[in-house]
C-alpha cells in the first residue's frame, strides 16, 4: 500500500518509537512522584519539552503538553474568552475573528465557546490577489472589541500557507490576541512563533511521525490564562492529569526531526507526481492551488466530472490511500466547505483529492502512485 | 537479612503501573506499521484503525458491565474523564439543576471541577467521611434536595484505598433520580465493577493504573435509563459521539483494552496473592515497629494498599532515607506540597498521624522478597530516625 494521507496521521518513525520504548517498559515513573523513577521521567519531560519549544523558536516554559490539537484548539480559544471576561472586557460588540477555512477544531469551539460567552464569531473570507491571500478582509473584520484572531498557519486540505505574521500585526494592532493553528505547519514550513507574532500556537505530534494523544499548546510568556482541565498541578497548572511520558518524549524527538526536516526534497516528489499527472492524463485532471503558496507535501488534484469518493475506492484496489478531505469529516459526502472557501466550484470540489505525502515518501512510491490513479480512472 | 532484591523497590502502584509486556506486545503495532487514522474512512490504514477501536471498546463495555457498546467514550485519562463527567453533566443539565455533591476525600481531578462550578455560580456538597474512610449514606440521601443533579463518589480513594459501597450508592441515586458518577481510576481492574448492577450513569477509568499506557482513559457515559446528557469539553471533528473530539489515540487504546482484559482476567487471584503480601507487609512492620497505626478501613480497602502512620518520624525525610524504595506519602499529583493531604485531614486523625503518613502501593510485579526488603528497611530506617530524634532532643 502507498500511503498518500499524511495530512491525516503520519506513521511513528523508528527513531521515534526508540525514543518511546524505555518509557513504555522500564522507565514507567509519574513524573510527579519524588521518587527516582518519577525524577527520571520528569527529566525526559524537560527534554522534550525544550526540543518542542526549540522546533518552534519558543522556550520551554511556553510550551503545554496536552493530547490533542484539538484540544490544544479548544483551550486557546476558551481560555482567551475566559480571560477576557474575568478581566471584564466582553461587550456587547466583542468578537473573534476566525478565518473561512480553520479546521473543525476551531470552528466548532469558536462557534461554542462564542455563544456561551455572547461572542460573535467574524469568519473572514479567503481573497487571493497575485498568488497570495490578501488581508483586506481581515483589515475589515478586525475591529476595537476583536478579542481573539484565530489563523491556521498552513490549511490541512488545501496546504496554503496564510500570512500568519502579517495578519497578526492587524490583530495586535488593536490589541487582540492571536492564535495560530500550526498543526499542519510543523515539518513543512519553517515555525518561528516569535517572527509569526503569535499569542498561541497549536501542535499535534502525529502529524509529524510522533505519536497520537499527544500535543502541544504554546502560550507566550506574561500571558496569563486559566486551566481547561482541572484537577492537579501538572503543566504548572494549565493542563491537569498523569503526563503521558512516552507520548511527550515521542513528540519531543518528531518535532526536532520534523524542524530538521529538508522539504525540498518532499517538494520535488511532489512536483513529480503532479507532472506524472498532467504528462499521463493531460486535461482530464487540474492540480488545484498550485500558483498558492502551499505546503511542499499536498497535492490537491480535481478530475474532472469525476466523484472523488468514488475514485478513492478504486484507488485504494489500486494500493493507494489519499483521502478527500479532512479525516474527522471523511465519510460525509457533502462538499468540503474548505474547498469551496477556497474558491473551488460544486462539481471541482467534489471531484477533488487530496494527495500527501511525507518525508518518508520515495521516487519509487510516487512511480506507483501514478500508475494507480490511471487504473483507478480506467 | 532477607534475600537481594533488585532496587529500587516500586511501591508506588497508586501513582502508576507499569505497562505489562503483554499490553505492549498488543498496542506495538499500531505506531509505525498499522498507523491509520481511526476517522479515515476512504482507506485501508483507517480501516484497520477503526476497527481496533471498535474490538478495544467492545471488550471495555463487556469487562465492565456496560449494556451498550456506545457508552465507551476514549479521553486521555481520568482527569479528562472525571471533567468530561462533572462539568458536562452539570452544564447539561442545568435546566433540572444546579447541586452537585461528592466527598472531601475525593482525586484533585473530582474535587477541582466540583470547585470550578461553585465558582460559575453553582452548588457543591461535599460530605465528611469517618474516621475508616467510608461515607455515611444517611448523610448522602439528607444532602439530596430537589436541583441535586449529580452525585460523585470514587470507587477506590488513591491514598487509603477505601472502598466506598458503589452499588448501595447506585441504588439510591436511583431511587432519587439523581445521576451518579464514580470515579474508577484506582478500583478498575482491582476489583469487581459493573455499570449495570452497581446503577452508574457516568464512570471514570484511566489505563495507566491498570497496567496500561500513559495518556489514554474512557468515560463510562450510559445510554439508557436514564440518557445521560453531557457537554463536550472539545469541540472539532466530532469524534466520539460529539462527546469527545480529537484524532483518537489508537495504539493507547488499544493498549487500555488489553489491559483491563488482563486485569479482570487475572483479578481473583491477583487480588488474593495482594492481600497476603499486604498482610505480610503489616506483620512485618507492626512486629519490627511501635507506634504504627493502619489508616482507613481495615478490609474495604483496596488489596494493594497499606497506608500507615509512623510517629515520631517525619514522612519527608522517611521517605529520603529509603530511597531504595520508591514510595509515597500521597497522591503525586500533589506530592510537592508539605502540608497533610486533604485525605488524611478528613479522617479527624490527631496531628501525630496527619504527620507520619506512608502509602504503600503494591501491585502485579510485587513479590515477596520485596515486602519482606521494604519492611526491613522500613524498620531500621525508622530506629535509627527515632534515635536521631531523641539524641537531637536530649543535645
Ligand atoms: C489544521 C488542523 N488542526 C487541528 C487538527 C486536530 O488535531 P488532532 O488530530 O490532534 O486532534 C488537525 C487534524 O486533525 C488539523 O489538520
Ligand atoms: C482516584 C484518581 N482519580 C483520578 C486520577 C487522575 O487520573 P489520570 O492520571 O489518568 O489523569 C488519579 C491518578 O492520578 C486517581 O488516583
Amino acid at each position: 500500500m502507498i500511503y498518500f494521507d499524511n495530512n491525516a496521521t503520519t506513521a511513528v518513525t523508528p527513531a521515534v518509537f526508540d525514543a518511546m520504548l524505555p518509557f513504555l517498559k522500564e522507565q514507567y515513573g509519574n513524573p510527579s512522584s519524588i521518587h527516582q523513577l518519577g525524577n527520571q521521567a520528569r527529566v525526559a519531560v524537560e527534554q522534550a519539552r525544550g526540543r518542542v519549544a526549540k522546533a518552534i523558536g519558543a522556550r520551554s516554559s511556553e510550551i503545554t503538553f496536552c493530547a490533542s490539537g484539538t484540544e490544544a484548539g479548544n483551550f486557546a480559544i476558551a481560555a482567551a474568552l475566559q480571560q477576557a471576561k474575568l478581566a471584564g472586557k466582553l461587550n456587547a460588540d466583542s468578537n473573534i475573528v476566525i478565518t473561512a477555512i480553520e479546521h473543525p477544531a476551531v470552528k466548532a469551539a469558536a462557534a461554542w465557546f462564542g455563544k456561551l460567552y455572547d461572542v460573535t464569531v467574524r469568519v473572514v473570507p479567503m481573497h487571493f490577489d497575485n498568488g497570495a491571500v490578501s488581508p483586506a478582509p481581515f483589515a475589515d473584520a478586525i475591529d476595537a472589541n476583536t478579542l481573539l484572531v484565530s489563523v491556521m498557519l498552513a490549511n490541512n486540505e488545501s496546504g496554503l500557507i496564510l500570512p500568519v505574521a502579517e495578519i497578526a500585526a492587524l490583530a495586535k494592532s488593536v490589541g487582540a490576541l492571536v492564535y495560530c493553528d500550526g498543526v499542519q505547519a510543523l515539518g513543512k514550513v519553517p515555525v518561528d512563533v516569535k517572527k509569526l507574532g503569535v499569542d498561541m500556537f497549536s501542535l499535534s505530534a502525529h502529524k509529524f511521525h510522533g505519536p497520537k494523544g499527544i500535543g502541544a499548546l504554546f502560550c507566550k510568556r506574561g500571558l496569563k490564562l486559566p486551566a481547561m482541565l482541572h484537577g492537579g498541578s501538572q503543566e504548572s497548572g494549565r493542563r491537569a492529569g498523569t503526563e503521558n511520558t512516552p507520548g511527550i518524549v515521542g513528540m519531543g524527538v518528531a518535532a526536532e526531526r520534523a524542524a530538521a526536516c529538508d522539504t525540498v526534497v518532499i517538494a520535488a516528489l511532489r512536483d513529480t507526481f503532479e507532472q506524472g499527472l498532467r504528462e499521463r492524463l493531460g486535461d482530464k485532471i487540474h492540480v488545484n492551488f498550485a500558483d498558492l503558496p502551499r505546503t511542499p507535501n499536498i497535492s490537491s488534484v480535481q478530475f474532472k466530472g469525476a466523484d472523488g469518493n468514488l475514485l478513492l475506492i478504486m484507488m485504494d484496489q489500486q494500493g493507494l490511500c489519499a483521502s478527500t478531505g479532512s479525516a474527522c469529516s471523511s465519510g460525509s459526502l457533502s462538499v468540503s466547505p474548505v474547498l469551496l472557501a477556497m474558491g473551488l466550484r460544486e462539481a471541482e470540489a467534489k471531484g477533488t483529492i487530496r494527495f500527501s505525502l511525507s518525508r518518508l515518501t520515495t521516487r519509487d512510491e510516487v512511480d506507483r502512485a501514478l500508475d494507480a490513479v490511471v487504473a483507478a480512472l480506467k | 537479612m532477607t534475600q537481594a532484591v533488585k532496587t529500587p523497590v516500586y511501591l508506588d502502584y497508586h501513582a502508576t503501573t507499569p505497562v505489562d509486556p503483554r499490553v505492549f506486545e498488543a498496542m506495538q503495532r499500531y505506531f509505525c506499521a498499522e498507523f491509520g487514522n481511526a476517522a479515515s474512512s476512504e482507506h485501508r490504514f483507517g480501516w484497520v484503525a477503526e476497527s481496533a477501536v471498535k474490538q478495544a471498546r467492545q471488550r471495555i463495555a463487556s469487562l465492565i458491565g456496560a449494556q451498550r457498546v456506545a457508552e465507551i467514550i476514549f479521553t486521555s485519562g481520568a482527569t479528562e474523564s472525571n471533567n468530561l463527567a462533572i462539568l458536562g453533566a452539570m452544564r447539561a443539565n442545568a435546566h433540572k439543576g444546579d447541586h452537585l455533591i461528592s466527598v472531601v476525600t475525593e482525586h484533585k481531578a473530582v474535587l477541582d471541577p466540583c470547585h470550578w462550578w461553585r465558582q460559575q455560580g453553582g452548588r457543591v456538597t461535599l460530605l465528611p467521611v469517618a474516621e475508616d474512610g467510608l461515607i455515611d449514606l444517611a448523610a448522602l440521601e439528607a444532602a439530596i434536595d430537589e436541583r441535586t443533579v449529580l452525585i460523585s463518589v470514587m470507587a477506590a480513594n488513591n491514598e487509603i484505598g477505601v472502598l466506598q459501597d458503589i452499588a448501595a450508592i447506585g441504588a439510591l441515586a436511583k431511587q432519587r433520580g439523581v445521576l451518579f458518577h464514580s470515579d474508577a481510576a484506582q478500583a478498575a481492574g482491582k476489583i469487581p465493577l459493573d455499570m449495570e448492577a452497581m446503577g452508574l450513569d457516568l464512570c471514570s477509568f484511566s489505563a495507566h493504573k491498570f497496567y496500561g499506557p500513559k495518556g489514554v482513559g474512557a468515560l463510562y457515559v450510559r445510554r439508557r435509563n436514564p440518557r445521560v446528557r453531557l457537554a463536550p469539553l472539545l469541540f472539532g471533528g466530532g469524534h466520539e459521539q460529539g462527546l469527545r473530539s480529537g484524532t483518537l489515540n489508537v495504539p493507547g487504546i488499544v493498549g487500555m483494552a488489553e489491559a483491563l482484559a488482563l486485569a479482570v482476567a487475572e483479578m481473583d487471584e491477583e487480588a488474593a496473592r495482594l492481600t497476603a503480601l499486604r498482610e505480610r507487609l503489616w506483620r512485618h512492620l507492626a512486629a519490627g515497629l511501635e507506634d504504627l497505626t493502619l489508616n482507613g478501613h481495615k478490609t474495604k480497602r483496596l488489596p494493594g494498599n497499606l497506608h500507615v502512620s509512623v510517629a515520631d518520624v517525619e514522612p519527608e525525610k522517611l521517605l529520603t532515607a529509603v530511597k531504595d524504595l520508591a514510595l509515597s506519602s500521597r497522591s503525586a499529583c500533589t506530592s510537592a506540597s508539605q502540608e497533610p493531604s486533604h485525605v488524611m485531614a478528613a479522617l479527624g486523625l490527631d496531628e501525630q498521624r496527619l504527620q507520619a503518613a506512608v502509602r504503600f502501593g503494591l501491585g502485579r510485579f510485587t513479590s515477596e522478597a520485596e515486602v519482606d526488603y521494604a519492611a526491613a528497611r522500613m524498620v531500621s530506617m525508622v530506629a535509627q530516625l527515632r534515635r536521631e530524634n531523641t539524641v537531637a532532643q536530649h543535645s
